[in-house]
Parts: C-alpha cells; sequence; structure tokens
C-alpha cells in the first residue's frame, strides 16, 4: 500500500487567484453601474469591447508563447485588467481606441513582460497612459452627465458613436470633464468657471462624487474581503487629502478644494482599483503606505501643476516603477529580530 | 486577567477537532511487534543494548542514550529482540534508519520500575537522572531530550517555565485529550519541572478551543502556582516561539534559543511523562496518539506503545485505503505524508490523520504568484514569504538567507493562504536543504584545500630539500680533489659571501612581510566580521597562513642543513646564515602570537565554533612545532665548527668567516714574507752580490707567485661558495642570482684590473732589470711577468665566464643550472688550484736550479744562502698548501672530522642536541596526536558530523607529524650510529 507524498501544509484555504480577480470584477459592478446611470451606455460597451478583445488577445499570444491559455484564462486576471481599462476609458470611446487599449495592456504590458505577476508595471494604466498621450483628443472628451442633457443617449446612440466611425464622440454628448475644466478656468475663481459654462456645478458634482462614492463602496467591499489591506488606498487619499486642503487652505480661490480632488476624476477608483494591484505595488505593509503616499503626492503635483488634467495613471506608473525599490527598504521587521533590515545588503 | 500579548498573521484553518474528541482515551491493543527507531530525538542516535535474539522485559532499556543530547529506548513490549537493522522510520524523507525490532510474546511483562521517593526533597540530579534514565524527550513534534532542555538553568537564568497545551494544529486533539485524562499527572509534572528549573512564574498555554480540558485544568491547578493561560485560538499559536510571545511578550532572538530570553518551553505530553518517569519510574514506552480523518471510522485518541507498526493502529481504526487521499503523521499544516503503513508510532508520533479526497483534495496546479502578500499577513515569522519564493525559485539562496529564510517556522501558514496555490514551504524546505549543503560542501572543500595545500608546502620542502642535499654533496666532491696545492696568500677583494647571503635574504624576508601583512589583515578582518562571513574570511586566512608556511617552508629547504645536518651542512657553507635563524625565530615569535590569538579566540568563541577554532589551534601550534624544529635543525649544526654555544651564528657561515679570516691572515703573512724578501733583496743589491740578489729575488718571484695563487685559491673558494648558495634557495634563486653576479662582475673587474696593474709593474721591472744587465733579475722578473699575465688572463676568463652568465636569461637560473653551475665553479676553482700548484713547483724548481748553479760554482756562502732561501720558499709553499687544506676541508667537513678531534667532539655535541629536540618534538606530537585522537573519540560520542570530520583532519595532521618528527628522529639516530 502506498500513499501520495505530498509537501505540508496539507490544508489550503479556499480562495484562488481565479476568485481572487473574480472579487475585484464584482466590486467594480457599483462603480460601473452609477457611471452608466450618470454616463450612459458608454462605460458598458467599452467594458465589454475591452474584455472580449482583452481575452481574445490574450488566448492568442498565449498560443504564440506556446502555452496552454486555458489556464490563464480561467485565471481571470486578463479579463479583470479589461474591465478596468474599459472603466478608465471615456464613455463613448471608438471601438478602435478601446481595442488599441486592450492590445497594449494586454499583449505588450503583461504578456510580453512575462505573463501574469512578472509584469512591473499595471497593464490598464500603461495603455491608458499611451491612449491619452496618442489620442489625447478622444481621451480627454467626456460624456456629459446625463442630468445636464435633456434626454440621456440612448444605447442606439452610444453604439452609433462607438462603432459609427467618427473621431469624435458628437459633441452634444461630450465635454471637459470637471478636472479638465478646472485645468482651463485661467483666472476665473472656481465657481464662476461653472457658471460661466452654462452648467450648474451641483450637478456635475453630484454625477463624479457619486460614481467615486461608487467605487469606494467597491473597494470597501474588496477590504472587507480582505482582498487587499487598507494601506495603500488610505495613504494615497490620505495624502491627496492632506496636500489638497493645504493649498485650498491658502488660496481656495486658485486651487480645487480637498472634495474637488477625493470625488473627482479618477482618483476613489484608482485608489481601491489601481494602486491596489498587487501585481505591480509594494509588498509590505509599510512599502504599501509609502507606495500609496507617492501615488498622492504625485496625483495632486500633476493635477495642479502638471500639463494633464488627470494623472492616476502616471502616478501609478511612476510609482510602479519606485515599487522594488520600496520593497527592499520597507521589510518587515522580522521575528526574533532587532529591526528591520533594509536595503539589499547585508549590513551585520 | 493576564495581558496576552499577539503575534503577526496566523491562520484560521477550520479546526475538526470534534470527530477525534467524541471517544474517550482508550488503550491501543497491544501490538504483535514493535520496530523501535534508535533515533527517535534530535542528537545522536541511541546505541543499543541487546542482541537479536535476547528476551526483553517491557520497559527494560534496550539502546542507552549515546552522547550528551541523545535519549535512551526502552523496549515497549515483553518478547524477543528479532531483528536490529535498517527499517523504514517515519520521517518526511522517507529514509530508512536502525531500529531494533521486538516480536511480542503477548504477556506484557514489565521490568523493574524504579520511581523516585518522596520527590519533594529529592536532588536536582536524582529528578534529572530519572527524566534521562526515562528517554524522554519533547513530544510536541522535535523530540529534543528533556533532560538535557531541564538542565538549561545550569546556563540560563530562568524565570518562566511555560507548558504549551496550545494544540493548535487542527485535528490533533492528543494534548486535548491527555490533558482531560491525566491533569493531576500534568500539574504533577509541571511541578517536578519547576524544581527543575525554578522559575517565578509557570503558565499553562491553552487555546480557547478546548474548554473542557480549561476546565479540568483548573481545578487541578487549585492552590498551586501555575496558571492556565486561555489564549484565543489562531495557529500557529503552539509554535514555541509564538507561545512564548503570547505569554510573555518576549520574542525568542533569531537563532536563539527560549532559554535566552529566560524562558522553558515544554509539551503537555512531555510533563505528562515526566510525571510518570519520576513518581512511578516508568519510561516512555507509550504516547497518546490521535487517530483521525474521514477515512477512519474509528476516530479517537488513543495510548499506544511506541514502535507500533500503523498498519495496526490504522487496522484498529478501521481505515479504509480506497477512501484516503493521503496519510499524514502529525496534523495537517506540519504532517507528512506516509508512503506505506510498515512505519512505527514514535516518540513524536501525535496524529494519524488520514483525510479523504473530500477532506484534503488532491493539491491545486500551482500557479503564478500574484504578489497579492496574502503570505506576508499570514507569516508569523514576520517573513516576506513571496520574496522568498521569488529566490527559492530562482535560487538566489544568498537573497533567501538575507532575507531570513532560516527564521521560516515550516508553519505552512503562507502556503495556506496563497491563492496561487504555490507550495511555499516546499520552495523553502528545498533553498534550506540546498544552503545547508552549500555550507556543507564549502566546509568540506576548505578541508581539502588546508589538506592539499599543507601537502604541496610538505611536498616543496622536501623536494627543496632533496636539491639542496644533492647541490652539497656535488659541492663536498669538487672541493676535495683540489686540496693539495702550494698556498699562499695575498689579499683577497672583500669577500662577497655575506652580501650575497644577505641577498637571498632579503628576498625572502620581503616575500614573508608581504605574507604575513597578508596574514595580518585577514586575521583583522576575521576579528570584525560576523558570523555570515566569517567562514569565507576563514578561508582567506587560512590561504594567507598557508603562503607563510609555504614562504617558510622554502626557507626551511632553501638552508641545507635541514635535511640530513651530518651530511650537508657545512658542505655549503653559506647555506644557513645567521639571517635565515633570525628569521625563523621571528617566524616562530609570529606563530606564538597566532597561537596566543588562537587560544584567546577559542576561549571567547561560543560552543558551536569552538571544534573549528581548535582545529585552527592545532594548525597554529603545529606551525609553531615546526618552526621550532626548523629553528631547532638550524641551531643544531652551530656546535659543529666548537662555536660558541650560542645558535646564533650557523656553523657553515662560521666556518666559511674562520676559513676567509685565516686566508686573509695568510696573506697577510706572505705579504710580509714577500715585503722581508723584497728588503733582504735591496740589502743584496746593495751589497752588490748578483747571485744572492738572484737568489733574494727568486724567493720574492716565488712568494709572490704563491701569494697570488692563495688569494686565487681564496676567490675560487668564494666563488664555489657563492655559487653554492644561490643555488640553494631554489625558489628565490632569480633575483638573488643577479645581485650575486653583478658582485661577482664587479670583483672580477677589480681582479683584472689589479692584474693588468701588476703585468704592468713587472714588465717595468723587466725592462729595469734589462737595463742593469743582470740576468737573474731578468729571469725572475720574466717568471714574475709571466706570472701576473697568467693570473690577467685568469682574471680576463673569469670576468668573460661572468659577464656571460649574467646575459644569460634569469629564467634560467633554475635549481638545476644553478646546481649546475656550481660544480663549474668548483671546477674552475680546481683548475685554478692546479695552475698555482704547478706555478709553485715551477718556482721551487727554478731555486733548486739556482740552488744547484751555486753548487757549480762552488761559493759555499751562496749554496747555503741559496739552501736557506729554497726552504725557506718550500716552507712557505707548504704553509700555504696546508693552509689552502684546512680552508677545502673546513669547507668539505667530511674529512674534518677525522682530522679534527675536537670538531668531531663539537659535531657529536650537536647531535646530540639535535637528537634530544628531536625526541622532544617527536614526543611532543605524540601526545598532540593521543590529544586529537581523544577528541576525536569524543567527538564521534557526540555524534557531530561536524565535529568529528574536524576532529579526523587534525588526528590526520598529528599523525603526519608525528611520522614526520619520528622519520627526523631515525635520521639522526642514524647519524650518530655512523
Ligand atoms: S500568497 Fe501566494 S500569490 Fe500571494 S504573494 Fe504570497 S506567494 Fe504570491
Ligand atoms: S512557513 Fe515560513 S514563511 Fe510561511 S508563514 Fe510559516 S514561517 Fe512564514
Amino acid at each position: 500500500m502506498a500513499f501520495i507524498r505530498v509537501s505540508s501544509p496539507h490544508l489550503h484555504r479556499p480562495l484562488s487567484t481565479s476568485k481572487v480577480m473574480q472579487t475585484v470584477i464584482l466590486a467594480t459592478l457599483p462603480g460601473l453601474a452609477a457611471l452608466t446611470w450618470l454616463f450612459g451606455w458608454g462605460s458598458i460597451i467599452n467594458v465589454l469591447i475591452a474584455s472580449v478583445s482583452g481575452l481574445l488577445f490574450e488566448a492568442l499570444i498565449l498560443k504564440m508563447r506556446g502555452r496552454n491559455p486555458l489556464p490563464a484564462l480561467k485565471d481571470n486576471s486578463a479579463l479583470l485588467t479589461c474591465v478596468l481599462l474599459g472603466i478608465a476609458l471615456p464613455p463613448l470611446a471608438p471601438w478602435w481606441l478601446v481595442v488599441t487599449g486592450t492590445f497594449v495592456a494586454i499583449v505588450i504590458a503583461k504578456q510580453l513582460y512575462g505573463g501574469l505577476g512578472n509584469n512591473p508595471f499595471n497593464p490598464a494604466m500603461v495603455a491608458y497612459a499611451l491612449l491619452l498621450i496618442s489620442f489625447p483628443v478622444e481621451m480627454t472628451q467626456w460624456v456629459t452627465p446625463a442630468a445636464l442633457l435633456d434626454s440621456s443617449v440612448s444605447l442606439t446612440q452610444s453604439l452609433s458613436a462607438v462603432f459609427g466611425g467618427a473621431v469624435n464622440a458628437p459633441d452634444a454628448f461630450t465635454m471637459a470633464t470637471p478636472l479638465d475644466g478646472f485645468k482651463h478656468k485661467g483666472a476665473l475663481m472656481a465657481d464662476e468657471y461653472w457658471v460661466q459654462n452654462g452648467f450648474q456645478p451641483e450637478k456635475v458634482w453630484e454625477a463624479w462624487a457619486t460614481a467615486s462614492i461608487a467605487f469606494m463602496l467597491g473597494g470597501l467591499y474588496l477590504l472587507w474581503k480582505r482582498i487587499f489591506t487598507w494601506h495603500t488606498p488610505v495613504a494615497m487619499l490620505g495624502t491627496l487629502f492632506v496636500l489638497s486642503l493645504l493649498f485650498y487652505g491658502t488660496d481656495a480661490s486658485n486651487y480645487a478644494s480637498p472634495m474637488v480632488h477625493l470625488l473627482s476624476g479618477a482618483t476613489m477608483f484608482g485608489a481601491f482599483f489601481i494602486a491596489t494591484d498587487p501585481v505591480t505595488a509594494a509588498t509590505s505593509n509599510k512599502g504599501k503606505i509609502w507606495f500609496g503616499i507617492g501615488i498622492g503626492v504625485l496625483v495632486y503635483v500633476i493635477r495642479t501643476w502638471g500639463n494633464y488634467p488627470d494623472a492616476v495613471a502616471f502616478s501609478v506608473l511612476l510609482m510602479n516603477f519606485a515599487a522594488p525599490f520600496i520593497d527592499y527598504y520597507t521589510q518587515p521587521r522580522s521575528f526574533g529580530h532587532n529591526k528591520a533590515r533594509k536595503g539589499i545588503k547585508n549590513e551585520k | 486577567m493576564r495581558t496576552l500579548w499577539d503575534f503577526h498573521g496566523g491562520i484560521h484553518p477550520d479546526e475538526n477537532k470534534q470527530q477525534s474528541v467524541q471517544q474517550p482515551l482508550v488503550q491501543a491493543p497491544l501490538p504483535s511487534k514493535v520496530i523501535l527507531p534508535l533515533q527517535q530525538h534530535i542528537g545522536a542516535p541511541a546505541e543499543p543494548l541487546v542482541t537479536v535474539g535476547d528476551q526483553v522485559k517491557t520497559g527494560q532499556l534496550i539502546a542507552k542514550a549515546d552522547g550528551f543530547i541523545s535519549a535512551n529506548i526502552h523496549a515497549s513490549i515483553s518478547g524477543t529482540v528479532t531483528a536490529i537493522g535498517e527499517h523504514p522510520i517515519p520521517h518526511a524523507s522517507g529514509m530508512n534508519d536502525l531500529c531494533i525490532t521486538i516480536e511480542s510474546d503477548g504477556k506484557d511483562e514489565w521490568a523493574m520500575l524504579e520511581p523516585v521517593s518522596d520527590w519533594q526533597n529529592a536532588e536536582v540530579d536524582t529528578l534529572l537522572n530519572a527524566i534521562s534514565k526515562a528517554g524522554i524527550v519533547g513530544m510536541g513534534g522535535a523530540g529534543f531530550p528533556t533532560a538535557v532542555k531541564a538542565r538549561t538553568r545550569e546556563r540560563h537564568a530562568i524565570d518562566t517555565l511555560v507548558i504549551n497545551a496550545a494544540e493548535c494544529e487542527p485535528y490533533i486533539t492528543a494534548d486535548d485529550m491527555a490533558m482531560r485524562t491525566y491533569p493531576q499527572q500534568l500539574v504533577l509534572g509541571a511541578q517536578i519541572l519547576c524544581k527543575l528549573v525554578d522559575p517565578s512564574s509557570c503558565l499553562i498555554g491553552i487555546e480557547d478551543n478546548k474548554p473542557e480540558a480549561i476546565k479540568v485544568l483548573q481545578e487541578a491547578t487549585k492552590g498551586t502556582h501555575i496558571d492556565v493561560v486561555v489564549i484565543p485560538t489562531k495557529y500557529p499559536s503552539g509554535g514555541e516561539k509564538q507561545l512564548i510571545k503570547i505569554l510573555t511578550g518576549r520574542e525568542v532572538p533569531s537563532g536563539g534559543l527560549p532559554a535566552d530570553i529566560g524562558v522553558v518551553c515544554q509539551n503537555v505530553g512531555t510533563a505528562i511523562a515526566i510525571a510518570k518517569a519520576v513518581t512511578l519510574g516508568e519510561p516512555l514506552v507509550s504516547r497518546i496518539t490521535t487517530l483521525t480523518g474521514n477515512a477512519m471510522t474509528r476516530r479517537q485518541n488513543v495510548e499506544v506503545r511506541l514502535g507500533t507498526p500503523i498498519r495496526e493502529l490504522l487496522d484498529y481504526a478501521g481505515f479504509n485505503a480506497s477512501l484516503a487521499s493521503r496519510l499524514i503523521m502529525g496534523g495537517p499544516m506540519m504532517g507528512f505524508t506516509l508512503t506505506g503503513d510498515q512505519l512505527p508510532v514514535v516518540k513524536t508520533t501525535n496524529c494519524l490523520l488520514a483525510p479523504t479526497h473530500q477532506e484534503f483534495p488532491d493539491p491545486e496546479p500551482e500557479n503564478p504568484c500574484i504578489r497579492c502578500g496574502m503570505c506576508e499577513q499570514a507569516c508569523p515569522a514576520e517573513l516576506l514569504p513571496q520574496q522568498l519564493h521569488w529566490f527559492a525559485k530562482a535560487e538566489e539562496f544568498e537573497k533567501a538567507q538575507l532575507f531570513n529564510l532560516f527564521d521560516c517556522i515550516e508553519c505552512g501558514a503562507c502556503a495556506y493562504v496563497c491563492p496561487s496555490s504555490i507550495p511555499l514551504v516546499q520552495y523553502y524546505r528545498f533553498a534550506k536543504t540546498e544552503i545547508r549543503k552549500e555550507q556543507e560542501e564549502a566546509k568540506k572543500a576548505e578541508r581539502a584545500k588546508i589538506r592539499f595545500e599543507q601537502r604541496q608546502a610538505r611536498l616543496e620542502r622536501e623536494e627543496a630539500e632533496k636539491i639542496a642535499a644533492r647541490n652539497a654533496r656535488m659541492a663536498a666532491a669538487a672541493a676535495k680533489s683540489p686540496a693539495s696545492s702550494t698556498t699562499a696568500a695575498t689579499p683577497s677583494p672583500a669577500p662577497a659571501a655575506n652580501g650575497l647571503d644577505e641577498a637571498a635574504a632579503k628576498k625572502l624576508k620581503i616575500q614573508r612581510a608581504a605574507a604575513s601583512v597578508a596574514l595580518k589583515k585577514a586575521e583583522k578582518a576575521l576579528a570584525e566580521a560576523t558570523d555570515d562571513n566569517r567562514s569565507k574570511l576563514e578561508a582567506d586566512l587560512k590561504a594567507a597562513q598557508d603562503k607563510v608556511a609555504s614562504i617558510d617552508a622554502q626557507l626551511g629547504g632553501g638552508s641545507p642543513a635541514s635535511p640530513a645536518p651530518a651530511a650537508a651542512q657545512a658542505t655549503n657553507p653559506n647555506g644557513l646564515d645567521e639571517a635565515a635563524l633570525k628569521k625563523l625565530k621571528i617566524q616562530r615569535a609570529a606563530a606564538s602570537v597566532a597561537l596566543k590569538k588562537a587560544e584567546k579566540a577559542l576561549e571567547e568563541a561560543s560552543d558551536e565554533d569552538k571544534s573549528k577554532l581548535e582545529a585552527d589551534l592545532k594548525v597554529a601550534q603545529d606551525k609553531v612545532a615546526d618552526i621550532e624544529k626548523q629553528l631547532g635543525i638550524a641551531s643544531a649544526p652551530s656546535a659543529t665548527t666548537a662555536a660558541p654555544p650560542q645558535a646564533a651564528p650557523a656553523a657553515a657561515n662560521e666556518a666559511q668567516e674562520k676559513a676567509l679570516k685565516q686566508a686573509k691572515i695568510a696573506v697577510a703573512a706572505s705579504k710580509a714574507a714577500i715585503k722581508k724578501a723584497e728588503k733582504a733583496l735591496v740589502h743584496a743589491q746593495r751589497d752588490n752580490d748578483p747571485d744572492e740578489v738572484a737568489a733574494k729575488e727568486a724567493a720574492i718571484v716565488t712568494a709572490k707567485a704563491n701569494a697570488v695563487k692563495a688569494e686565487e685559491k681564496l676567490k675560487a673558494l668564494e666563488e664555489s661558495a657563492k655559487s653554492a648558495s644561490a643555488a640553494s634557495p631554489t625558489q628565490a634563486a632569480p633575483a638573488a642570482d643577479s645581485a650575486d653576479q653583478e658582485k661577482a662582475l664587479k670583483q672580477a673587474k677589480i681582479a683584472a684590473a689589479a692584474s693588468k696593474a701588476a703585468i704592468k709593474k713587472a714588465e717595468k721591472e723587466l725592462t729595469a732589470a734589462q737595463d742593469s744587465g743582470d740576468a737573474g733579475q731578468i729571469a725572475a722578473c720574466e717568471a714574475k711577468l709571466t706570472t701576473a699575465k697568467e693570473k690577467a688572463q685568469q682574471a680576463a676568463d673569469n670576468l668573460t665566464a661572468l659577464q656571460n652568465a649574467a646575459s644569460q636569461p634569469k629564467a634560467e637560473a633554475t635549481a638545476a643550472s644553478s646546481g649546475d653551475d656550481a660544480v663549474a665553479d668548483q671546477e674552475k676553482a680546481l683548475k685554478q688550484a692546479k695552475i698555482a700548484a704547478a706555478a709553485s713547483k715551477a718556482a721551487i724548481k727554478k731555486a733548486e736550479k739556482e740552488l744547484t748553479a751555486a753548487q757549480d760554482s762552488g761559493d759555499a756562502e751562496q749554496i747555503a744562502a741559496c739552501e736557506a732561501k729554497l726552504s725557506t720558499v718550500k716552507e712557505k709553499a707548504q704553509q700555504a698548501a696546508d693552509k689552502l687544506a684546512a680552508l677545502q676541508n673546513s669547507s668539505a667537513e667530511a674529512p674534518k672530522a677525522e682530522s679534527q678531534p675536537a670538531a668531531a667532539d663539537n659535531a657529536a655535541e650537536a647531535q646530540e642536541k639535535a637528537l634530544k629536540q628531536a625526541k622532544i618534538i617527536a614526543a611532543a606530537t605524540k601526545t598532540a596526536l593521543k590529544k586529537a585522537e581523544k577528541a576525536l573519540a569524543e567527538a564521534e560520542a557526540s555524534g557531530d558530523a561536524q565535529a568529528i570530520s574536524d576532529q579526523q583532519v587534525v588526528v590526520e595532521r598529528c599523525k603526519n607529524k608525528f611520522a614526520d618528527a619520528e622519520q627526523k628522529l631515525a635520521q639522526l639516530t642514524g647519524t650518530e650510529v655512523c
């Protein structure tokens, strides 16, 4: 009689990578629903296009790399990347923009680096940044909140906008995002700007704040599910809050308020769904805090003084760069050791 | 309520403990046979006391602890020993080991048990003895001999005794049931331990998932100072380090022991076994084991005899093999799978787990790490499991160590949570094994390197000795032949011998200084180094030491005195000079310092690296002995030349110096003779006696010729000495050679110039004589001129030869060629001596002729004068010849023993001294050898493979040393007999 030999431990928590990814995808649903509710069908269409094309790309590239694509497709990581990219792209972005994005994310940023776990940069953000640089016009046209339109954009309208081949989404449906607008307000006071543009500021805020809070709820669900720890989002949001408060406090008429920073643009989405991507973030708890702080600072700096209205993608990518370095200097103090070891050299 | 601390991480797997606590604890049926591995504990395997066929009773000692860290093994049933041999044992690697098999007679007759009466008042030693006699080891998992652990008080101040009742692993309930069943025994065991360890507090740490046990214990501990501390359930709170952290807030330092922070931790089962051993005298023959898992129908705890084949247990438990997904000994988190059912239950078997496929499905395929950090959140050792995984996978073991791989307790929490199903612990085990292997191999390689280098140094030394001996023999043979020529003396150029030695010595000195600097540097680095890179530095140090040793060996080998003192010491006059001796002394001093340092380091060192340091110390001692031996040999010959008792100037050198002095005296004397003769000539000339003048002139010429020849002889001698000495330091030859050659060249040039001047002078004299028309004077002057020319020719030849030699590439100046050179030099000297002999003979003949002429003329006075002159000349020639012979003899040494009794006596004395020294060395090395052998035996007893191999190296080295010493002694005794 002989039995198999298995190394301990023999027990395993019933939580697999594909489950983790699936949970994260689930957690984006409130945000996605809010976007759809507030800005129309665009985001859902984006997500669908991205998912289909992304999975195709993943299967193709794995085939080309001589691997069996099935396990990789089943781990849901590609799907998650595509969902995140679809949400990040402006609603009603032309289909080819989305497909280009998924190609960059899956083929270049993920698989060419060696696949899951080996990519140093967040694939969705690589794709987003590349699109932003290559197609700035398409990438900065955000759909006008439905609440400000006489009638919301219908599904057919949306589809024709996406597949119509038009270079731009119909002007009627689009406007600059609050952050973008704010960037170009010139010498106007913050509130004057919105009024002057013929919109009620409250409505704009409402739309963006609702979407942000929806994403935050999804994030909190993940936190509760212990998919990630609080360190990165709290550090990032906290830093952004403190910085914006500081500047807003000194000159409220020129600088956006903490609320603007936290509840508009991609702040919440980034904090809970992008910066927490484990593969490309710092690993230790302390490291995650520094990682989050870094993103927060960069987001504020780029939003306030940089050329781009929003900055989550760039900030995350920059901090992805720094993650290995952070890891080396934020190793935890191991049990039975007096202090943590810093750096890669043996200090003894 | 006590303050409790928490440890980082940890997990909460399903407990699954209820299945096995439904039934009470029962005795498992007696096994039909037991298989008792000799090693069920950490440390050295026990030594069997029984042989096949012996009848044994339950509780009888059948294998006794072998060494300090080891444990007794007792028969767990009565019956017959049927086998002592290899048998599969329960081990993660599924290996075989020595086991004693006992076939049961079914009677279970017990041996006489010896309880400790009145343990409260018993001596601590009595209790410790009872525990170690009972063969008790830690029953929680590792199996560390309990008596050894209980003795920690001797070395550490212990303030807390922790009884580990956490039992955090899922499924296992052995301790739980033991506590419920034997609470009194547990408390008793804890009290005995308290007496042994004498802590200020005794805590029983128990997880809150065992309410029954907690209640029972709280009852049992009433009225004692033992605290039952209930801790939250979290895996792995039962880990020793984790439990101590929870209860005391203290962390066992990395690589340290609980005792380092004043804590001793014992398992529940162990405490109960202690109580049984002390109060009943019952040795450890059974243990409580949990049988659980859904592939068994009877899931419960049983008290099972050690050595019971698990097959019998499984049968008892109603095990269904077709249902089981695997068979695990130990818990689901840290247990290992068994590949067969023929394995025995051992002292550390706390659980047999037979889960079904539903319970423990086959492991999921491994996915890539997504760096989710869940492992890190779970790791109780606060490591970065994902980084360790990367490093282990990439085989970057150094980095893995840097990330504290060895602090991993292999609890499996990381692998449990890893969503990618990475068998992380397997990676860590692999990395640890690889690292240990590497370290083992590095140590082995290091030892091999030392052995090799020592052998190399010895071979080099022997080779050098051989060459030196050969050269010496050749020189002796060459120097013997020219011993019979007329010798006079003229001033010679400043002797070059000393300069020459200095050059060679300087070179060696520089080499040694460089090596010493390297050595010192290495030592300093070692002192500053940490444990981590110590081994590497030690290798460096060793290398430096070896280098110094090899230079020393060269130095020793270069001095031809070392191989066979009696035969070779004086044949090579320059061989061993003061400088060499001084160097040896310096070396000895340096080696002594190193020795002292090593001793000090040994004192300060911890037990762990003591053995290594002892090996180092031995090396240092050996080195000192070596150098002293050399020094002894070097100093010994100094007595042979009747030198002062101080060993300082080397004998050969002194002989050379003496010879030179003698030659110088001879030169001075002959100079005086020449002057006298010249004066006499002036007188004769003034008297205008042509015959008288001629006779005087002839005398002068003869004297001068002889003086010249003597000078040449002297020079030749010096040259031969020079070349011989140049040949001897085989390795250092080139540089020394070139320096010598330059010096010789200069000398030759001076000689050439001097002889040219002599020729000119002689020619002038000849012209003057021709002018005066004195035939005799003319002839005399012509003879003088001829001699001078001859001399000039010789000087020119010499110069040419030297220049040729100098122009030769230095690389060719190998030992062999320099030996050839020595022969050539000797030949040259021989030639020169022959020429000188011929010339002096000619002078004598001439004087005789003159005498005949005077006799013919009938002038009685003239005849008398000529006869007197002739006799003087002959006398002088004889004198010079004697002196030359003496010189040659002193350089040849061998004939000296016959011709000079005093010297022979001295030689004997020296021999005696050398003999004595050799004896002392032999005795010392013998002692060292014995000591080393004893240490080896001890090391073997302790079972520490490391220590054993270390000691083996030492013994081997001592043996070599001893053989060397004996050989030397035999050699010396042999010479004495001769
Ligand atoms: S839990 Fe597994 S997947 Fe997550 S970081 Fe650790 S090793 Fe990687
Ligand atoms: S097995 Fe090692 S690395 Fe993994 S959780 Fe336990 S201690 Fe940490």
